[in-house]
C-alpha cells in the first residue's frame, strides 16, 4: 500500500506538486499519466524516497517514510524504484549487476541465480548477459534495469516509464505480460508512470491523471471515460480531461488541410 | 637453511636495488660534499643523515614486506587456492616467508642495515630494529586486523605515538619496550586470527580488493559479489542508493577513543618539535586543521543528501528553516564554539602549547563524533534529497 499525503514539492521556487494526495491499495496497479512536465516523475521520486517533499509525507504499508531508521529500512526492504533513466555500472556485466542488486535485497543466492537466468531469457539477453554493460544498446540497457528491478521481488514497485527507453516489441510484450501477472497478484502493489495509454488501459487497475502538479482524476479506465464523458480510447479521454481543447484544435487543423 | 633464507628474503632484484640506492646516496653525498668544498666532518655528517634515513626507510619496508609477502593482498587467485588447502596455524606458508611471525632468517636484512649504520649518530642500529617492527606492525594492522579485535589497532595507534615521543626524547628503552609489547600483542592476535582459517568467503578479509574483473566464470563472480562488500558498494546505481543497507552504529567507545587518539597525536607532534619558535609557528596551522574538521563533517553529510530547496528559494518561499535538514549545521557550529572555549580556558589557566592544542583537538573531535545526527539517522531520516547517480 502506498499513501502520498498532501505532498507539495518545489524545484527552487517552481511548484511541481501542489498538495497532492494519492492512495494505492495493496495488490493494486496504478498508472500515473499526464503530459510532459506535469510532475509524474517527481511524484514517483517522492514516493520512492529519492526526493524529500517540502510538505506532506509518504506511507508505505502503513510505515511513514523517514520517520525512523527502522521504518525507513523496512520500507526500503519492501520497495524498489526503477528510474526512467536508470544509471548502470558500465564495466559490470548484465548478469553480475542483476545478481548484485538482488543481493542488496538479501535474496537467497541459489534462487537469485535461477531468477537472473530466467530474466535474461525473458528479455532475450542470453548473448549479451556476460558482456560489460557498455557494449549494450540502449534497449538492452533498459532490459537490464528492468531485470534488476524485478529481481528484488519486493511487494511494492515504483516504476518510472518502464516501457520507454528503446524497448523492442518483444521486450514490451514480455514486460506487459509480467506486469499483467503482477497486477493479478494480491500481494504486489505497483505505481507506474507511463505515457502510453494503451498499455495502461490493458494492465492498470486505476489511473491517476496528473495535470499542473495536481491529481485531476483518479479512477479505473472505465471510470475516467465516464468522468470525461468520452467513449473513445483512453488516449482521447486523457486529452479531454487534461486539455479539452486539443481534440477541437486537431479537428480544426485537419479540416483546414482538407479544404 | 639456505632454502629458508631464500624464501624469507625479498627477491634478489629488490635487495640489489636497495643496496644500489644506499651506495649511490653515500657516493652522491661524498661527491657533493667534496665538490662544494665542505670540510670532511661536514660531508660525513650530511652523509650520515642520508644513509640513516635511507636505511630506516628500507627497514620499514622490510617490516611491511614480511606481512604482505605472506598474505599477498593482490594475489587473489593464490588466496582462493590457499583457502581450499588444509593449512592450519603452525604449518609453513606455501608462498613467501614460512611463517607470519618473525623468525631467525629475519635477522639478515635488518642485520645488514644495522651494520650499515653501525657508527651512524643520526640513525643508530636500534632505530633500524624499531623501524622493522613499526613496518611489520603497521602492515599487520592493514592486512590482518579484524573488526572484532580492533583493540589491537587502537593500541598500535596510541603506541606508535609513544614510540615517536620516547624516541625523540632519547628514551630508547621506552620506545623499544613499547614496540616489543605491541609485537607480543600482535603475536597473540595472530594466534586467534590464524586459528580461524580458512576465513569465511572467497575474499575473506580482502574485502577492499575489487574482485569483479578478476574472476572468470559467472558462478565465481556471483559468489565474489556475495562476499565482497566493496563489490556491492562499487555498484553505485539508483538501486544501491535506495537499497536497505544496514549501517553499523558503532559503540560510544569508538568516538571517544578516536578523539583521544587525535589529541594524543597532536600532543606528540607538538612535543617532538625541538624549537619553541617552530612550535609556536606551527600552532596556527594545526589550529586551522582542527577547526576545519567541522567543515569536513558538514561536507560528508551533504555528500549523502542535498537540501530540498536552495538558499534563495528558502527566502522566496518563506521556508527560512527546514529543521529536518538544518540539523546538520548544529554539531559543526557547536564544535567550533567548544574548540574556541577550550582554547580560551587553556590560555587562561596557562597550559603548555602541546597540552593546550591536544585538549582543543580532543574536544572538537568528541563534539563532532558524538554530536547528532548520527550517520544512519541522517541517511534514513534526514529531510534531504538523495544524491542520485545520473547517466
Amino acid at each position: 500500500m502506498i499513501d502520498l499525503i498532501n505532498i507539495t514539492q518545489h524545484y527552487g521556487v517552481k511548484p511541481v506538486l501542489r498538495d497532492v494526495s494519492l492512495s494505492v491499495a495493496e495488490g493494486e496497479l496504478v498508472g500515473v499519466m499526464g503530459a510532459n512536465g506535469t510532475g509524474k516523475s517527481t511524484l514517483l521520486k517522492v514516493a520512492a524516497g529519492v526526493l524529500c517533499p517540502l510538505k506532506g509525507h509518504i506511507e508505505i504499508d502503513g510505515l511513514r517514510r523517514r520517520s525512523s531508521v527502522e521504518n525507513e529500512l523496512a520500507i526500503r526492504q519492501r520497495t524498489v524504484y526503477l528510474a526512467a533513466d536508470s544509471w548502470l555500472p558500465m564495466r559490470t556485466t548484465g548478469r553480475e549487476f542483476i545478481i548484485a542488486v538482488g543481493q542488496l535485497y538479501s535474496i537467497d543466492l541459489d534462487r537469485l541465480i535461477d531468477h537472473t537466468q530466467k530474466l535474461i531469457e525473458l528479455f532475450g539477453l542470453e548473448e549479451k548477459a556476460d558482456s560489460p554493460i557498455s557494449s549494450y544498446s540502449s534497449g538492452q540497457q533498459k532490459k537490464v534495469s528492468l531485470s534488476a528491478a524485478l529481481i528484488t521481488e519486493t511487494p511494492v514497485m515504483i516504476l518510472d516509464e518502464p516501457f520507454a527507453g528503446g524497448l523492442d516489441p518483444s521486450g514490451i510484450l514480455a514486460l506487459r505480460q509480467v506486469m499483467k501477472q503482477l497486477a493479478d497478484r494480491a500481494d504486489v502493489t505497483v505505481l507506474m508512470a507511463t505515457p502510453v495509454p494503451e498499455l495502461v488501459e490493458q494492465i492498470a487497475d486505476r489511473v491517476a491523471v496528473i495535470h499542473d502538479g495536481k491529481i485531476l482524476a483518479f479512477d479505473t479506465p472505465e471510470g475516467l471515460k465516464r468522468i470525461a464523458g468520452c467513449d473513445g480510447s483512453l488516449d482521447e479521454t486523457l486529452e479531454k480531461l487534461t486539455n479539452p481543447r486539443t481534440l477541437e484544435r486537431i479537428d480544426q487543423y485537419l479540416e483546414g488541410r482538407n479544404r | 637453511m639456505i632454502k629458508t633464507i631464500r624464501r624469507t628474503l625479498p627477491r634478489p632484484l629488490f635487495l640489489f636495488l636497495a643496496g644500489l640506492i644506499l651506495a649511490l646516496f653515500a657516493f652522491h653525498g661524498l661527491l657533493l660534499g667534496y665538490m662544494s668544498g665542505q670540510t670532511i666532518p661536514s660531508v660525513l655528517q650530511t652523509n650520515d643523515r642520508i644513509e640513516g634515513i635511507c636505511s630506516a626507510i628500507f627497514a620499514l619496508m622490510y617490516g611491511g614486506y614480511r606481512v604482505f609477502a605472506v598474505f599477498p593482498t593482490f594475489h587473489l587467485r593464490y588466496f582462493k587456492w590457499f583457502s581450499t588447502t588444509p593449512w592450519r596455524r603452525g604449518m609453513p606458508f606455501p608462498h613467501g616467508p614460512l611463517h607470519l611471525h618473525l623468525y631467525w632468517a629475519d635477522i639478515i636484512v635488518p642485520g645488514i642495515l644495522c651494520l650499515v649504520v653501525w657508527n651512524n649518530p643520526v640513525c643508530p642500529p636500534v632505530f633500524i630494529l624499531g623501524a622493522v617492527l613499526i613496518g611489520y606492525l603497521a602492515a599487520y594492522q592493514l592486512e590482518l586486523n579484524t573488526e572484532s579485535r580492533s583493540g589491537l589497532g587502537w593500541a598500535s595507534a596510541f603506541g606508535f605515538g609513544l614510540v615517536l615521543l620516547a624516541g625523540a626524547q632519547g628514551m630508547m628503552w621506552l620506545a623499544m619496550s613499547t614496540l616489543v609489547v605491541l609485537y607480543a600483542l600482535t603475536l597473540w592476535d595472530q594466534r586467534l586470527t590464524l586459528d580461524t582459517f580458512p576465513w569465511k568467503g572467497i575474499g575473506g578479509k580482502w574485502d577492499r580488493v575489487d574482485v569483479l574483473p578478476k574472476l572468470e566464470d559467472a558462478a565465481d563472480r556471483s559468489a565474489a559479489i556475495r562476499d565482497s562488500k566493496s563489490a556491492r558498494s562499487n555498484i553505485r546505481t539508483p538501486f544501491t542508493a535506495l537499497a536497505p543497507k544496514k549501517v553499523k552504529e558503532g559503540s560510544i567507545k569508538e568516538p571517544i577513543t578516536l578523539s583521544l587518539l587525535l589529541g594524543w597525536w597532536t600532543y606528540v607532534l607538538l612535543t617532538i618539535i625541538d624549537s619553541e619558535d617552530l612550535r609556536r609557528a606551527s600552532t596556527p596551522a594545526l589550529l586551522l586543521i582542527v577547526l576545519a574538521l567541522p567543515t569536513f563533517r558538514f561536507l560528508l553529510y551533504t555528500s549523502i543528501g542535498r537540501p530540498p530547496i536552495g538558499f534563495w528559494a528558502r527566502l522566496r518561499t518563506g521556508n527560512i528553516t527546514i529543521p529536518g535538514y538544518d540539523q546538520i549545521f548544529l554539531t559543526p557550529l557547536a564544535s567550533v564554539v567548544v574548540g574556541i572555549t577550550v582554547l580560551w580556558v587553556g590560555k587562561t589557566i596557562g597550559l603548555s602549547i602541546p597540552l593546550h592544542m591536544a585538549s582543543c583537538s580532543t574536544a572538537v573531535a568528541l563534539c563532532l563524533t558524538l554530536g547528532p545526527p548520527s550517520g544512519s539517522v541522517w541517511l534514513y531520516t534526514g529531510r534531504h534529497h538523495i544524491r542520485w547517480p545520473t547517466s
